[in-house]
């Protein structure tokens, strides 16, 4: 199964799944299946995706689940006292 | 149209099919019409059936699309079902060709009318036609479905 960022990325830059599905060249509900972990996107579909948000492409996709946000800041800033 | 109510739609077109099947198995219209105008109305009755069905859910057409006009999901899903309806296919003419030679053997084949031999010949070449997209229908989640 491949982890992503989809709807973090697309909540955070106000992208609808049409938006991004049309910029991609795919249906809108096969972003929303990818989003749900339900399909893997090809790697053209899953460059094309990165490309669209302009972050490289395991800032999107990973094979490993990704860390929570609320995580990485607490890591980012060095603990929660920190 | 969500995964349950494209289900009932499957159902509802294939029992259609088979209580035509069996009306025209049964010979009620052998002595009013001629078989080659009985032929022709069943293959437009057909036509128009899944035209109809193509307008209700999107599945249908997804079955006979071509490639450009799909994504590589969708593609995928597509060849999924085309895989499953090919074996299902596969299995019942298998199937039917056992029962045909167990029926010659037992010398039944010659008591078959017209209108029963038809009624099969149609009923192969529309479950041929529509069981890709069928199957399509049956299996797809749909993100409506959640």
């Amino acid at each position: 199964m491949i982890h992503n960022r989809l709807n973090v990325l697309r909540a955070e830059r106000n992208v609808s799944r049409k938006d991004l599905a049309d910029a991609v060249g795919v249906n809108f509900q096969t972003v929303g299946y990818i989003e749900r972990g339900d399909y893997s996107p090809s790697l053209e579909l899953a460059l094309k995706i990165a490309a669209y948000f302009e972050l490289p492409v395991e800032m999107v996709f990973s094979l490993k689940p990704f860390e929570a946000l609320t995580a990485q800041l607490i890591k980012a800033k060095g603990g929660i006292n920190g | 149209m969500g995964r349950g109510s494209r289900r009932a739609l499957v159902v509802l077109v294939y029992g259609a099919y088979a209580a035509i099947a069996v009306m025209v198995s049964s010979g009620v219209f052998d002595a009013q019409v001629l078989p080659s105008i009985q032929a022709v109305t069943a293959g437009i009755a057909a036509w128009v059936g899944v035209w109809m069905l193509s307008r209700m859910s999107r599945h249908w057409r997804w079955g006979q699309a071509p490639d450009e006009t799909l994504d590589e999901r969708e593609i995928a899903v597509r060849l999924r079902a085309y895989h499953l309806a090919y074996t299902i296919f596969n299995a019942a003419v298998f199937l039917s060709l056992i029962v045909l030679s167990f029926l010659v053997d037992l010398g039944k084949l010659s008591s078959f009318s017209y209108s029963q031999v038809s009624a099969l010949l149609w009923g192969v070449f529309l479950v041929g036609w529509t069981l890709p997209s069928t199957i399509l229908a049956w299996i797809d989640r749909g993100l409506a479905d959640d």
